[in-house]
């Protein structure tokens, strides 16, 4: 299913939007080994992207343990998750504006919302 | 031939390359000694191939002892073999006088031996560290594109020696002076699909004692798997790691967990979307827990607000929109 409006890979949500500019002051996020991670993992099992494909822009603050991306797919690419195990699988990404939220949690001893990790 | 020129596999071929792949599967999970003078050789011959000066080479009893001692060897510059072998022998005794907390009794070792800098440096191995047979990926990808289906190596020489190092022996960290090289666990317990997992004890033992304890490949604490019939449902919603926090609740069993937390069902949906629960938390109070399925087919446990009523309230919640607002995924892995 290629003409997706919202998607999930886990703990990371995708919506696709309208192309609007990027807002500003959001920073662009930097490759690693050709890669852009969209989804940090503590273990390793990060959710990337192939750089190249795409530019990736986070919003300068959390809002209340939510990390907001925007994200500009250039070339037809998809989703990657890095697990050789219960690993979730490819989401395909058509050029154009993706809004990506990491996902959040309460943290029921300090009663504050936390993203969530993996 | 295919139409872009390569050739297509053959049921031969295929089959050779799952037989290849079963073999590196082995390779990953071997136990007991390894040939400790083949091994160290085979180091010194990888830092030939690479041009650089020939190292100082040890073998540890573990990857604990194996990141302790990198943080000796850093501080120490120890220019001999035995000198080195020495350090990392007194701090494999260390570790297999330790009784419970071998991390601990490694640390000091370390100190006393090296000074806090030591340690320091210790926290960093790996920057320095390689898998040996626990990396068998991309070996068994490229001795298979060698041996089933006929490629040429552009510097074979080169490669012999690191193929050596995958196949023989365990994890190693690897410093411009020095090398030192983990022999490979007495235990190494995996599941039905290849994770580590040990029921009853750990996935991982190694000849000092020092363990690893694995819930179907996430690594969980000690105590989860050595008191398993003690652990509470409130300890495992503690973890801030949800994989962990997952594999506490796969180990106690749903059932428990919510009866452990007096937990009722406030509304319920498609698995995907959730069950809310209200559950009693020790030190927290009223809670409210919503029970996911996520993409995989696992199921997690996520505590939200008490004002989230619905399970798609909190689906909104976990992804900071309002509920009108939020859409369901339409795809969802």
């Amino acid at each position: 299913m290629d003409n997706w409006k919202t998607a999930a890979q886990g703990e990371v949500y995708l919506k696709r939007l309208n192309s609007l500019p990027v807002p500003r002051g959001w920073t662009e996020l930097k490759a690693e080994c050709g890669r852009v991670v969209i989804g940090h993992s503590e273990t390793g099992h990060h959710h990337v992207v192939p750089d190249g494909d795409v530019m990736v822009y986070e919003k300068p603050t959390e809002s209340e343990g939510m990390r907001i991306l925007r994200m500009i797919v250039k070339n037809t690419t998809k989703l990657e998750h890095l697990r050789d195990f219960d690993t979730h699988a490819p989401i395909p990404l058509d050029p154009g504006h993706y809004e990506v939220r990491i996902g959040r949690e309460l943290d029921p001893y300090e009663n504050l919302a936390r993203r969530q990790a993996d | 031939m295919s139409k872009g020129g390569g050739e297509i596999l053959t049921s031969e071929k295929i089959k050779e390359l799952r037989v290849h792949a079963l073999k590196w599967r082995d390779i990953a999970y071997q136990t007991g000694r390894m040939d400790r003078e083949g091994v160290k050789e085979a180091a010194r011959q990888l830092y030939l191939v690479c041009n650089l000066e020939k190292p100082v080479v040890a073998i540890a009893t573990s990857p604990l002892v194996l990141a302790i001692s990198y943080g000796l060897g850093v501080v120490l510059k120890i220019s001999d073999d035995d000198a080195l072998q020495k350090v990392v022998n007194t701090i494999s005794d260390a570790v297999y006088d330790a009784p419970d907390d071998k991390n601990k009794l490694a640390c000091r070792a370390c100190v006393r031996l090296g000074g806090k800098k030591a340690l320091m440096h210790a926290r960093n191995w790996e920057s320095a560290y390689q898998g040996g047979c626990m990396w068998p990926v991309n070996d068994s990808f490229i001795t298979a594109a060698r041996d089933v289906l006929g490629a040429k190596l552009p510097n074979p020489e080169k490669y012999a020696p690191w193929e050596y190092l995958a196949c023989h022996s365990g994890f190693r960290v690897v410093h411009e002076k020095f090398c030192i090289i983990t022999d490979f666990p007495d235990i190494l317990s995996v599941d039905r699909e290849s994770r580590a997992h040990g029921e009853n004890g750990p996935s991982h033992l190694w000849q000092d004692g020092y363990a690893i304890y694995s819930w179907h490949g996430t690594k969980v604490p000690d105590e989860w798997i050595k008191n398993k019939d003690t652990l509470s449902a409130a300890t495992v919603l503690a973890e801030q790691n949800m994989e962990i926090r997952r594999a506490g609740i796969d180990i106690m069993g749903w059932n428990r967990i919510l009866s452990d937390l007096g937990g009722h069902i406030v509304a319920e949906d498609a698995p995907e979307v959730g069950v809310l629960y209200d559950i009693f938390l020790p030190d927290a109070g009223e809670r409210r827990l919503l029970k996911v399925r996520c993409g995989t087919g696992r199921e997690f446990a996520v505590v939200v607000p008490n004002t989230c009523n619905t399970p798609l309230e909190a689906q909104s919640w976990l992804h900071g929109y309002q509920v009108s607002e939020f859409d369901l995924p339409e795809i969802r892995t």
